[in-house]
């Protein structure tokens, strides 16, 4: 039903385009002006495009046009730990893939983000700039990351831990920092920070990934373009559930395997 | 010298331009928007200048007599009659509002210098003359590349090029080129433009065929000549007034009168010069500097004086053909107010003293290095905006400590640039400074099989660490990676903390790593587990506590079997 509305809006773009064609005094004959009509529409096809696949079979058949948007998708857990760093490289990898000069970048205040992990997830290293900000500095960093036209794709751990959060209880610094920014508030509103990231990701189409805490209490919900809650059954799934889409295609959710993701082979022996 | 060309940059009025911009602004720094008339119109009367040569009598306007001479005067000054060479008592004679202001001979040599490091851009070999205000440069074989339909030698674009590079360091200059360096100079100096000019402020430019030296220097007056002011008198009493009519005179009565020179100068009047181009070698670290004559106390001014830095150094960089990749920016303090705050100052970043002269020096590490002027300034606002001067500032200074050649490389017509490319080098450069090394780079993996080392932040720049394994001992059949076929946590904390194993959590290996680092580690294995953890709902990563606790020990215990009551988490498979 989506690829017949998505193929009928072509059409109707193709029609007016030869429409205006043939109404002006064009020096090309009709057959020129249609073929230049359908390139022109298949160029903006092909540029415009909305959605990217994870090539992750399970979670693409879930998620609607088949992959991620553009714009600010969050991704919620409990504790930051439901999978969401897996959804999220996958995706990095998936853009990597397609193009072999596109890069992303990775917010990562508390430094947790292991290479060995993310050349697994088939991730390019070589494109993957990482930035450790301070808590207080990251809305600045991250909108200045969004403006700089850079990057395809940029994930952000947009949640300090929580006191009682695994990640807090190895880094007591960071529970202390994560108490500081929670008690001061001096920073932007995070509702008003993910507006400006939206903004800049429709004037650079870029796909902005927040993963979040789905135990942090908020005052008002993101104003995202897609927002999945994400936990772990076990060790060998992930649940997910549509929380909230642009379009309205809430509700669906499914369990996937998590041993399905996409990975490099390593087929030499290590050492 | 067939074959050769050269181009000669005359500054006809530099010593007054500088003289007007340090009344202007007391920077000695020339606006490059200002509009001459206006400004010219703001500053009103006739100016002279003296230049202050080091050791002289004569270092600033307080040691001005009547008796001192004149180096240059403006064209209001001329207008009036007062010429170089006279006495201020003289000129003030014929005009009571003359103006008269002292120019360091080391600003004039620092302009030329500048602007021959600029041409660099244009031209093999650049060389200057601080005696002539001009600056050469060797484009021999260069000038095709600005060729176009229009001008199919690129002669003409490579002058108008250099007309408006020079322009843009805020200076009026008349340009020729020519087969030899002194032809082109007297043709740039006293070369007729046969129509008047649309723009005042265009730069002239003149340009000499191949071969034709001799007819283009044949209408110039014998003033152009290296001659000395008694042999020009002696031409012009016996009716000798161009170097046309110096070219008919019999060559050997000309040369008894020319005496030891007759030869050099015979060969230039007939359009042949020999002499070659001194090269400028320009310094190791470029290097733009700007005395102030009051001290700053504010940022915003100091910005400003930074961006007329960024302007300059921008055009050294583009002469050399290079990024900077670690720019220092270095305050001169005032000295008599910084012992009254001398607390303040050793508290402050950068701060130091050379020769017991005190100053402040910023370093900023440039990633991917830079060379336009907005990027440096945004880096230098970016630094400045927020840095505390710790006493009035009487000089800055931007120093290029690093910088790599610039790689050109050819777009593709189809094939958009990437935006990264682009934008990457200007962003990490502002964000280290923001954040440091460590926070900002790319993950690489370590050379290691230990998990906590296995995984290091290095510059978004630097080369793959393969690109150090390759060469001679290289193992032809391939190399060793540093990724495992087990699986890999995607998340490690800093330090590791321990949980309980009761009977029903399963632990489950991933992988075994024996002896590695055993001069530091002992030669006990660590088991590498993972276990999924139900009320957190996650994949721990980790190892057993007594495994980790035994590595430390020079023992081998492989024949006990440890107990494992404790699993230590040091990241999660998320």
């Amino acid at each position: 039903m989506v690829a017949a509305a998505s193929n009928l809006k072509a059409r109707e773009a193709l029609e007016s385009i030869v429409a205006r064609l043939r109404g002006s005094r064009s020096p090309f004959s009709s057959s020129a002006q249609v073929e230049l009509a359908t390139e022109c529409v298949g160029h903006q096809k092909v540029g415009r495009e909305e959605s990217v696949s994870l090539e992750w079979p399970e979670l693409d058949a879930l998620l609607p046009d088949g992959g991620f948007p553009r714009g600010v998708s969050e991704l919620m857990a409990p504790h930051l730990l439901g999978g969401t760093t897996a959804i999220a490289l996958a995706l990095i990898r998936a853009v990597h893939s397609r193009d072999p000069r596109a890069w992303a970048a990775w917010m990562d205040p508390e430094r947790t983000l292991y290479a060995p992990g993310v050349a697994k997830a088939g991730v390019d290293l070589m494109r993957l700039l990482v930035v450790r900000p301070e808590r207080s500095k990251l809305p600045r960093i991250a909108v200045k990351l969004a403006n700089a036209q850079a990057f395809d794709v940029i994930v952000i751990d947009f949640d300090p831990p929580l006191c009682s959060s695994p990640f807090c209880k190895s880094n007591p610094g960071a529970s202390r920092e994560a108490a500081r920014f929670s008690a001061k508030r001096k920073n932007i509103q995070p509702e008003v920070l993910v507006r400006k990231l939206a903004i800049a990701a429709e004037q650079t189409g870029a796909r902005i990934l927040l993963l979040t805490d789905a135990l942090r209490a908020r005052s008002a919900v993101l104003p995202v373009a897609l927002r999945l809650e994400c936990s772990r059954t076990n060790e060998h799934a992930i649940q997910i559930r549509i929380a909230k889409e642009r379009r309205g295609r809430v509700g669906l959710s499914k369990t996937i395997p998590f041993e399905s993701r996409p990975q490099k082979i390593i087929l030499q022996d290590a050492g | 010298m067939r074959g050769t060309r050269f181009v000669a940059i005359v500054l006809p009025d530099l010593q007054i331009e500088l003289a007007e911009a340090r009344e202007a602004d007391g920077t000695g720094h020339v606006s490059r928007d200002a509009d001459k008339d206006a400004r010219a119109s703001a500053i009103q009367g006739p100016l002279a200048v003296v230049i202050a040569v080091p050791g002289g009598a004569v270092q600033t306007e307080l040691d001005l007599l009547g008796n001192t001479r004149l180096d240059e005067v403006s064209k209001e000054a001329r207008a009036r009659r007062i010429y170089p060479g006279e006495t201020i008592a003289s000129a003030r004679a014929k005009d009571s509002s003359l103006r008269v202001r002292v120019v360091p001979l080391h600003a004039v040599k620092t302009t030329l210098e500048r602007l021959a490091e600029a041409a660099l851009a244009f031209g093999s070999t650049s060389s200057l003359s601080i005696e002539k205000e001009a600056v050469w440069i060797d484009t021999t074989g260069c000038a095709h590349l600005h060729a176009n339909e229009e001008d199919p030698s690129g002669e003409r674009n490579l002058l108008r090029k250099l007309g408006q590079c020079v322009r843009t360091l805020g200076h009026a200059c008349r340009i020729a080129i020519a087969d030899a360096p002194q032809i082109a100079a007297m043709v740039a100096r006293f070369g007729q433009r046969r129509q008047p000019k649309n723009d005042s402020r265009a730069a002239d430019f003149f340009v000499v065929p191949e071969g034709f030296g001799k007819q283009a220097i044949a209408q110039l007056p014998t003033l152009a000549l290296p001659l000395d002011e008694e042999t020009v008198q002696w031409l012009r009493d016996i009716g000798v007034g161009t170097i046309g009519e110096m070219q008919q005179l019999p060559s050997r009565a000309l040369a008894l009168r020319l005496g030891d020179r007759a030869r050099p100068i015979q060969l230039l009047i007939a359009g042949e010069d020999q002499t070659p181009l001194d090269p400028y070698r320009p310094p190791e670290h470029p290097e733009e500097t700007i005395e102030l004559d009051y001290g700053i106390e504010s940022n915003e001014a100091l910005l400003f004086v930074a961006k007329t830095l960024c302007d300059r150094m921008s055009v050294r960089l583009v002469g050399r053909g290079v990024h900077v990749t670690q720019l220092h920016i270095v305050l001169k303090l005032d000295r008599a107010l910084i012992d009254s705050n001398a607390a303040a100052c050793d508290a402050c970043e950068g701060f130091e003293r050379a020769l017991g002269e005190p100053r402040v020096r910023l370093s900023m590490p440039l990633a991917g290095g830079l060379w336009k002027s907005k990027d440096l300034f945004a880096l230098l606002r970016t630094k400045l905006e927020s840095f505390e001067l710790p006493a009035p500032v009487l000089g800055v200074s931007l120093v290029a400590v690093k910088t790599i050649p610039i790689s050109w490389r050819s777009l593709n017509l189809f094939i958009p640039e990437a935006k990264a490319e682009a934008a990457l080098p200007k962003l990490v450069a502002e964000l280290l400074l923001e954040l440091g090394e460590n926070g900002i780079g790319r993950l690489e993996l370590g050379n290691s099989w230990l998990p906590e080392k296995r995984s290091i932040l290095v510059p978004y720049n630097s080369p793959s660490y393969w690109a150090g394994h390759r060469g001679a001992g290289s193992p032809p059949s391939g190399e060793p990676t540093r990724e495992s076929q087990a699986v890999e946590p995607s998340r490690m904390v800093s330090s590791p903390w321990p949980i309980a194993i009761d009977e029903t959590d399963k632990p489950k290996l991933l992988s075994k790593i024996e002896a590695v680092e055993w001069w530091r580690y002992g030669l006990e294995g660590r088991s590498l587990i993972s276990m999924w953890i139900a009320p957190m709902g996650a994949l721990a990563f980790g190892e057993f506590s007594v495994e980790r606790a035994n590595t430390r020990r020079m023992i081998s215990q492989t024949s006990q079997k440890p107990s494992k009551k404790e699993l230590l988490i040091q990241g999660w498979i998320d």
